[in-house]
């Protein structure tokens, strides 16, 4: 066999295509032979040996309960679990014997604690919280106040009037109470014997955290309200306390039929988050400051082991007042969902509460460092187009000011919604890299747009402004657009457009990967036609072209027809839209005329005055006759113009 | 130690999807089975990445970090008519292009700094030699945009069949051979013009 026999063999598909490819087959088969026996170095391999080996740690350092079932993890269907058995069998021994030896580790640990009494960590409600060597049952003496500090909990449950609770079970990554932790106070009843206030925390199993701090009292100042700029609470001595936030975000949820109200707050030291109840006349103050390991989950957990003992509850539905997050969006492998990031995010996250139509939240949401977030963690939002591809994209990542730097040097800077916001634009191979930061309440910003398709900065800075909380509409440097002298609205955004035309405007969602946005227009007719006011623009048009071939391009134009013709359906995108992506010709020859989601397209193919050839596709929709126009036409381009059309059907009218 | 059957031109060992989904769910949870996940495509991906960047060195920083989000996302990863070589794929595609627009941003794992001492020969004629070999078909592919200059690299690099790298890249098979045509004739007018 000669090594062309070899090549056709092997290239069929491309040489069946055109035989004339082989020579260039040829080449770039002898080309890319060197990237086919090259090896990576050796040290990556040992750096992902090593990378395998914290898996191993990881798990052995928090077993997972689904790890050590005997059902094989989720992703293996049953029958395959012959694969690696003695390694699942062995891993869950291993486990077995690790929650084990966990155990006596755990009793061990508080036998430690006991005697060693570490610090716990504090935070601003109920501090004051020491620890120090009072474990008798003698009661020390009382401060001037009446109060006391350094108490065991048998201790104060002497002095209170009320039964003190405590979390069941406690979430692994706090301590257990230290002895003669307890402060116990009587507030604003001079001269009774009673304690009506007790505090005490839990420190963090990593000592560089601050772990949970909780109040029971009868006293009703002491959980914290709010102004608006602060909240406000009376301390263990009566004294009042205010502690100013950047932001809050008040949430109410129900646990165990109790109403908890939460308060998530953004203070100068980072995230702060209190909860407060009442059960049993008694009202509960529970605060932490967030943390890589005590992350609002865990404090989900705290409060739910105090409300309903004995359970692991999850995350309790929450009944937001103020929405939190507005967008939803898809999760992918390798993200979260916004809630998700939320929970261990130690500041709010911030999204556009504007994104244009042919945007959408990829909802790839990942911190940028480690496999667990702390608190230098950069949080990743990704955006892109509604088919998934990567036509053109906005990436935002957010991170706190406290931990990390703004980058610097960024060449120019914009005004939007009245912060200024460093500004750069690259030319790349394939488009427009624009990059933008800013900060805002303490976090930093950074935005990389890779501008196409109809992606534009003008969008980008409106999206931008709308997490400013600027006025979305007039955001930006977008500014009204203005016709020209011959009645042409040139590079228009699709919002622009769409704010000035009769009917709505459709642009191709699902690109060839080949073809880039080149722009969008209104026209204006010299005479308004019939049912149209003077001045109004009636027909929009749009241009893709090839990067690297000029002679290759489609236009697109929309014309106002008025009302809808009769017999054109009505429901123009249900069938389109119902299944997704609609079947593609497999001949790649359309004929004259075929219909997407009931929608009557209409062929035709030709030649232009070069000789070159062409086609033309039309259909109606909605207010719109459409005509697609294929330049350099090439009956393999098929698939993708179908794909083009149906992705415009699918918008509806 | 004997070789795996290997799929038709690829550096994959031919093993069943079932039997990949086991070991792919594995390696969720034990580091051995994401060990030998690592080794079954470290040199698809390296290969891959290494078209798409200059340097050893930055191919195999890539591969970490395609690998360190493979790690992270293994434990919520849930084949959803994506199939696991394709995924890994997408997910070198996507941090290939994070790269390539954000490299203010990338931020290396410590405990992985070791691998970015680049692997080349020793002898200095043997690496010039294997860097023009290396240079040479990202030369030929040059003139096309990105998205195409993949597309290559996928047939004639890792000698995937259209339908694969249709899965990868979320296209139509038809779609993905037209593509193809079309970028062979780019290549080859811009030779004829030469």
């Amino acid at each position: 066999m000669t090594d062309n026999d070899q090549l056709a063999q092997r290239y069929a598909d491309l040489l069946d295509m055109d035989a004339s490819f082989l020579p260039l087959v040829g080449e770039l088969d002898a080309a890319a032979a060197p990237y086919r026996t090259l090896e990576p170095p050796p040290s990556l391999d040992q750096a992902i040996e090593q990378l395998s080996r914290q898996r191993t740690r990881a798990t052995t350092n928090r077993p997972r309960p689904e790890a050590i079932e005997t059902e094989p993890p989720s992703a293996a269907p049953a029958k395959t679990r012959h694969i690696l058995p003695e390694r699942l069998r062995g891993y869950r021994h291993q486990l077995l014997g690790m929650a084990a030896a966990i155990v006596v580790l755990v009793l061990f640990a508080g036998l430690i604690a006991a005697l060693l009494r570490g610090p716990g960590g504090q935070d601003r409600l109920g501090a004051g919280v020491t620890a120090s060597p009072t474990s008798t049952s003698q009661l020390p003496t009382p401060n001037a106040d009446g109060g006391y500090h350094n108490l065991s909990l048998a201790q104060a449950r002497q002095l209170v009037a009320f039964p003190i609770i405590e979390p069941n079970p406690l979430p692994d990554v706090l301590r257990p109470l230290p002895d003669d932790s307890v402060a116990v106070a009587t507030i604003g009843s001079p001269g009774s014997t009673q304690a009506n206030y007790v505090a005490f925390s839990y420190p963090a199993q990593d000592q560089a955290e601050r772990g949970v701090t909780l109040v029971q009292t009868t006293v009703q100042t002491a959980a914290p309200a709010d102004d608006g700029a602060a909240l406000h609470w009376v301390d263990q001595n009566g004294e009042p306390v205010t502690v100013k936030y950047k932001q809050l975000i008040l949430n109410r949820v129900s646990i165990a039929g109790v109403t908890v109200t939460k308060l998530d707050t953004l203070q100068d030291s980072g995230r702060v988050m209190y909860a407060t109840w009442q059960k049993d006349g008694v009202s509960f103050v529970a605060s932490s400051s967030l943390g890589p390991h005590v992350t609002a989950a865990v404090f989900d957990q705290f409060i739910a082991a105090l409300i309903a003992p004995g359970t692991t509850m999850a995350t309790p539905q929450a009944t937001a007042v103020t929405p939190a997050l507005p967008h939803v969006c898809e999760v992918r492998e390798d993200s979260v969902t916004f809630a998700q990031a939320q929970q261990l995010a130690p500041f709010y996250i911030t999204d556009p509460t504007w994104l244009p139509s042919y945007l959408v939240s990829q909802c790839v949401i990942g911190f940028r460092e480690g496999e667990t977030p702390d608190p230098s963690a950069q949080l990743l939002i990704e955006y892109g187009p509604p088919d998934g591809s990567q036509a053109y994209s906005v990436q935002i990542v957010e991170y706190t000011e406290n931990h990390g730097a703004q980058p610097s040097g960024i060449p120019s800077a914009l005004t939007i919604a009245g912060h200024v916001v460093a500004y750069s634009v690259t030319p790349v191979g394939y488009g427009t890299h624009s990059y933008f930061v800013w900060h805002d309440q303490g976090t930093i910003f950074q935005l990389d747009a890779m501008l196409g398709g109809p992606l534009t900065e003008q969008d980008v800075e409106r999206m931008i402004a709308s997490m400013l909380g600027g006025d979305e509409g007039a955001a930006g440097s977008s500014p009204v657009p203005t016709p020209n002298a011959n009645g042409s609205y040139i590079n228009l955004t699709l919002e622009q457009a769409q704010q000035l035309a009769p009917f709505k405007i459709v642009m191709p969602t699902d690109l060839p990967l080949w073809l880039r946005y080149g722009g969008l227009s209104l026209s204006i007719p010299p005479v308004a036609p019939a049912g149209l006011a003077k001045g109004v623009p009636n027909i929009a048009n749009m241009t893709f072209g090839s990067s690297d071939d000029p002679h290759w391009f489609v236009a697109i134009s929309e014309i106002w027809v008025g009302a809808q013709p009769p017999g054109t359906p009505s429901a123009l995108a249900t069938a389109a839209s119902a299944s997704g992506t609609p079947p593609v010709p497999t001949d790649h020859a359309l004929p004259p005329t075929f219909q997407i989601g009931g929608v009557t397209v209409t062929k035709e193919a030709g030649t232009n005055s070069a000789g070159d050839p062409i086609a033309s596709y039309e259909w109606i929709q909605g207010k719109a006759k459409i005509f697609l126009a294929v330049a350099h036409f090439d009956v393999e381009h098929e698939p993708d113009i179908y794909n083009m059309i149906a992705s415009m059907i699918a918008q509806g009218s | 130690m004997g070789r795996d059957m290997m799929e038709p031109g690829s550096t994959v060992s031919a093993i069943s999807a079932e039997d990949e989904a086991a070991l792919v769910a594995a390696a969720a949870v034990d580091g051995e089975a994401f060990a030998t996940l690592y080794r079954r495509y470290r040199l698809p991906i390296y290969r891959y990445l290494r078209v798409r960047t200059t340097s050893d060195e930055d191919a195999a920083d890539l591969v970490q970090q395609v690998f360190a989000k493979a790690f992270r996302a293994l434990p919520e990863y849930e084949e959803r008519g994506l199939p696991f070589r394709a995924w890994l794929f997408r997910l070198a595609q996507n941090t290939a292009i994070d790269a390539s627009r954000c490299k203010h941003q990338t931020v290396p794992l410590d405990d992985l700094s070791r691998a970015r001492e680049p692997h080349v020969p020793n002898e200095p004629e043997a690496r010039a030699l294997q860097a023009d070999a290396l240079t040479r078909f990202q030369q030929l592919i040059a003139p096309l945009d990105a998205e195409r200059r993949d597309l290559l690299t996928l047939r004639f690099v890792h000698e995937l069949p259209t339908a694969e790298i249709a899965r990868i890249l979320g296209k139509q098979d038809a779609a993905v051979r037209a593509q193809l045509k079309r970028a062979l004739t780019t290549l080859k007018e811009r030779q004829h013009d030469r």
